[in-house]
């Protein structure tokens, strides 16, 4: 199953950024939590991180777009078993 | 009549915060006992922890009820382990004992004849003599050495407590008798020992500076802390279990960093942690608490904290009265007195402590009416008794979950009688006549005879007697001798420049700061398979400032505990994650924390031979102004790693005002021996000096450390020139040439961290409105090139016939001639200090005075350091060399828009 992956809430108070790095080809095995693009904000340069791991099938952003929170990075292919989350990996619960 | 300042006991007084007095007088005496001898029947019965169950109950209820009673966080002013509690003695105690005593004489006479040597050199001999006790239990059967199978210990030693360190050494044939003699005189034939624990001056033997009180006891907790990280990091398995024994003074404890972080050391349960302090009650000019108890307040304190609390007060000549006083009697009366007073016993003979300690009451006097005066004025302190001090160092180290502090009451100047024993001058005593010399050898039982005495000779006995071979194999038993610093190689592969391409190659285009742009270095560096894992991040605080706040997900915040809770921002990539094997030490407020984090991280090479890499990243006004002396420190220790000076500039850090604008961290940095300081302004600048001196410290092993300051003022950054990362790295390179041809007059222009790009700017006004050419140079550090100066010229003094050695400055500017202005973020002396080495003329702008909010070009309008000021500074200085004509100055200020009656700024 192919998955649209949009840029998740980055954190509280950031909203966009610029993309100054695409760190995946389409066609590319990835893994979850690799790296997919860096994004530039006001003040940081931000690593997102794949929800799941796969195949990119398509890249919606390059080097020098804005993107939004919401919209689309990529499209990945399911690895088969893996199910997609929602967002970014969630954290340990708590003990 | 005398003053015994709480003997009468003043009536209670009126509660005014709702809490009932803890110690109201006691109306109904017949209940008091029924209630106490229920409490004794369950001792008896189930134990004392049944009945410490019981108490917690009883207050529990009674704070349900109402009744609103705070408990103190003291006990009575006995020791803290029972008599009956006591372990067994381990060692002979009579050879102990001895060998003490030849401590003790050496330790003295080291210090008496270098006073009688040199006057005016000598050292302390009062704090040894309290302590020697701790030390020789500590020695004998708890400092582990770092040979066989253990770790080895990180044990701080109270600074001036090192002549009997020393003492031993020499016994141990670890020092020469020369070197002894020339304590205090390093620069000697043949060698001398420095004052006090420096491994700057003795690499092979010191391992931690502690004489600037405060530092030493901070130090450890961060030490002891870091112990902790490398385990949970899987870095080094045993590093935990090292055991950091830290010894201070009580008068220590008044410096805030000595208690400043021990909440820090309970919350992380260090139980590899011990403190010990030496409750002599004094300090350096008299009583530390005259009038209140010093022991009692640091209990408080440390308990409140969550320490495990052991108090030495009383030595065993005690136990038996202590017994006796079934009515808790002698226990009142050793609460009500105050440390001053107990002092006074200590010069006074044993008849007025009957009569004033024991005579407070009847049926004290009674319980010691079978004791000489002798014996009472000699009933010893517990920190001078082995059995007690062994019986809370054993405790100490089986503490399972939290630090431990023992609390040991001594005497100042133990042993030195009319010389010194628990006189207020005794911590500056330094010379023994014949007769307190004398006096002291009978004491002690050292074999000196009447004729030799006065000369107060070194002691050792022959080297197969029972001493000498005791204390060899108490020291091979645990693991070689102490203490001893080790500078194993632990080499790192530096990173490969080619991986780091990215970082030489520009903005194009994008304007960034070097703040961000280092913060993606770092990241980059953490995720380098060769230097990666060792590199550790730093923050009090401030990561969001510094745009880092993408680290805690991808690298975590170290906790030992892990995450208990769900963070509140759990949705969204940037959470705030903390794990056991986090890689950011995220300390909180506390520069001095994170600057001991630092150290421990920066000398980790020595103490478990792991080369790590701190960078530790703060706002630059809050480091070398405020932690200047834990700086110090680590150049002491030949810390390695990065100070990152994060919003530094007088005029680039907009708004903040005069605490945070910071325009003086590169003047403070001049004065550190080993510390490198660079103020760059682009972002490739920043990566080819941090990829230096990983290098530099990491695979040659230099033991320098760097002080870097970052900006976040936002601008393009240009790609590496080529030929310029020597120049980078030595402090300044050729950036841009405005040759307006052999007619036109020309200056030369030297620009740092962001005013870099002002001097630019002056270059561009200086040829489009002035007709004035020049050269613009980067100057990425003064500090480079001033110490490069200084030994040009030290060395070209020293050598006059040889060809003259030219200073890096001289030799970038080859062939140039003023005039030359500089311009900078920071206070004018530190362009100022290359002076010498600049050819023509020479002008420095620079950020004198109090910083205030105001935005980055107002600010430097204000400050005069923008281009226009700069353009200016160079007219007038061609001006002066009648290469511009004097009588167009007046209009160029006016075409600059400079006002002439501006106040100047460093007075306002
Ligand atoms: C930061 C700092 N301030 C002052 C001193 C000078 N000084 C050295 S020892 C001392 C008194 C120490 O008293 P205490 O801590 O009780 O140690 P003791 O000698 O009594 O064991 C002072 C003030 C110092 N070494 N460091
Ligand atoms: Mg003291």
């Amino acid at each position: 199953m192919t998955t649209e992956f949009k840029l998740p809430e980055l954190g509280e108070n950031i909203h966009s950024g610029d993309v100054v790095k695409v760190l995946v080809r389409e066609g590319q095995q990835i893994a979850a939590g690799q790296g997919l693009v860096e994004l530039e904000t006001d003040k940081a340069v931000i690593e997102i991180p794949s929800p799941q791991a796969g195949k990119v099938v398509k890249l919606h952003v390059q080097k020098g777009d804005t993107v939004k929170v919401g919209q689309p990075l990529v499209s990945i292919e399911a690895a088969a078993g893996a199910k997609p989350a929602a967002s970014a990996p969630p954290p340990q619960k708590p003990a | 009549m005398d003053h015994h300042p709480q003997s009468d006991s003043a009536p209670a007084p009126t509660p005014t915060n709702g809490l009932q007095p803890a110690c109201a007088g006691d109306h109904d005496p017949q209940e008091t006992t029924e209630w106490l001898e229920a409490l004794e029947s369950v001792i008896q019965r189930e134990g004392g922890q049944r009945a410490a169950f019981l108490l917690e109950r009883l207050k529990e209820k009674a704070f349900r009820s109402g009744v609103r009673f705070a408990s103190s966080a003291t006990t009575p002013y006995i020791n803290t382990i029972p008599a009956a509690a006591e372990p067994p003695y381990p060692g002979d105690r009579e050879i102990e004992r001895r060998l003490k005593s030849i401590i003790r004489w050496n330790a003295m006479a080291t210090v008496v004849r270098a006073n009688r040597e040199s006057p005016g050199i000598g050292g302390h001999i009062s704090s040894f003599a309290s302590a020697a006790t701790l030390y020789e239990v500590a020695f004998n059967h708890f400092l582990h050495g770092k040979t066989g199978s253990y770790p080895g210990d990180q044990v701080y030693f109270q600074g001036h407590v090192a002549p009997g360190i020393y003492a031993r050494a020499w016994l141990l044939d670890r020092i020469s008798e020369q070197q002894l003699l020339n304590f205090r005189r390093e620069l000697q034939p043949g060698g001398g020992l420095s004052s006090y624990p420096h491994p700057w001056l003795m690499p092979d033997f010191w391992e931690f500076p502690t004489v600037s009180m405060g530092l030493g006891p901070l130090m450890a907790i961060y030490q002891a802390r870091f112990n902790h990280y490398l385990v949970d990091r899987g870095l080094k398995a045993d590093a935990a279990d090292s055991r950091v024994w830290a010894f201070l003074g009580d008068g220590e404890c008044d410096e805030p960093e000595t208690l400043g972080a021990i909440t820090l050391a309970a919350r992380e349960k260090l139980n590899n942690l011990i403190f010990v302090i030496n409750c002599n009650l004094q300090r350096l000019d008299g009583p530390v608490r005259g009038n209140g108890k010093i022991i009692q307040e640091l209990e408080g304190a440390f308990r409140g904290a969550g320490w495990n609390v052991i108090k030495v007060i009383w030595g065993s000549d005690w136990d038996p009265l202590l017994e006796q006083d079934q009515d808790g009697l002698l226990v009142r009366r050793m609460n009500e007195l105050v440390d001053g007073q107990e002092q006074k016993y200590i010069a006074m003979p044993g008849s007025y402590v009957r009569e004033h300690f024991f005579g407070a009451d009847p049926r004290l006097l009674e319980m010691a009416a079978h004791l000489s005066d002798e014996q009472v004025s000699r009933l010893r302190r517990g920190g001078h008794d082995p059995v007690k001090v062994y019986a809370a160092f054993k405790a100490a180290v089986e503490s399972t979950d939290a630090p431990t502090v023992i609390l040991a009451k001594t005497i100042k100047g133990y042993g030195l009688g009319e010389a010194g024993e628990g006189r207020n001058i005794t911590h500056q005593q330094k010379k023994l006549n014949e007769d307190e010399l004398r006096e002291f050898r009978d004491r002690f039982g050292i074999p000196i005879s009447d004729e030799e005495i006065g000369k107060a000779p070194l002691y050792r006995p022959p080297q197969d007697s029972p001493e000498m071979q005791y204390l060899r194999q108490r020291r091979e038993a645990l693991g070689g001798v102490l203490p001893s610093r080790r500078s194993p190689s632990a080499k790192l592969s530096p990173p490969k420049w080619e991986d780091y391409a990215e970082f030489f190659a520009g903005s194009e285009g994008r304007e960034v700061s070097t703040t961000m742009a280092f913060v993606r270095l770092l990241s980059r560096l953490m995720r380098d398979d060769s230097v990666g894992k060792y590199v550790v991040p730093i923050v009090p605080d401030e990561s969001r400032t510094f745009g880092m706040e993408a680290f805690f997900r991808q690298f975590g915040i170290y906790s030992h505990v892990g995450q208990l809770y769900e963070p509140v921002d759990s949705d969204t990539v940037l959470y705030y994650r903390e794990a056991t094997d986090g890689q950011i030490l995220e300390e909180g407020i506390t520069e001095a924390g994170s600057m001991s984090s630092f150290i421990a991280a920066g000398t980790a090479h020595s103490s478990h031979g792991i080369n790590m890499i701190p960078f530790f990243i703060y706002y630059s006004m809050f480091g070398l102004q405020r932690i200047g002396d834990l700086i110090w420190a680590a150049g002491d220790m030949r810390c390695r790693g990065f100070l990152m000076g994060g919003t530094a500039g007088r005029t680039t850090l907009a708004g903040e005002g005069l605490q945070h604008q910071d325009g003086n961290s590169h003047l403070f940095a001049l004065a550190y021996p080993n510390l490198l300081a660079y103020d760059p302004c682009y972002a490739y600048e920043t990566s080819v000096i941090v990829l230096d001196g990983i290098r530099r410290m990491y695979y040659e092993e230099e033991d320098i450390f760097y002080y870097i300051t970052l900006m976040n003022e936002n601008y393009e950054m240009p790609i590496l020139p080529l030929g310029s990362t020597e120049g980078i790295c030595r402090g300044m390179y050729k950036l841009s040439t405005r040759d307006l041809g052999p007619k036109k007059p020309k200056v030369q222009l030297l620009g740092s961290g962001a005013i870099l790009r002002e001097s630019l700017r002056a270059q561009e006004i200086l040829e489009s409105q002035f007709g004035v050419g020049s050269n613009v140079y980067s100057v990425t550090s003064y500090k480079a090139l001033l110490y490069d100066g200084r030994d040009c010229q030290r060395w070209n003094r020293l050598h006059p016939q040889e060809k003259p050695r030219t200073a890096y400055a001289q030799q970038v500017m080859q062939g140039e001639t003023g005039p030359v202005v500089a311009a900078c973020d920071y206070v004018t002396s530190v362009p100022l200090s290359i002076s010498p080495w600049v050819p023509g003329p020479y002008v420095a702008l620079g950020t004198d005075g109090f910083g205030r909010s105001e935005a980055r070009k107002e600010l430097r309008r204000f400050f005069e350091v923008d281009a226009e000021n700069i353009a200016l500074a160079a007219l007038c200085e061609l001006a002066a060399q009648d290469k511009y004509p004097k009588s167009k100055l007046a209009s160029a200020i006016q075409k600059l828009g400079l006002d002439p009656d501006k106040p100047n700024p460093v007075t306002v």
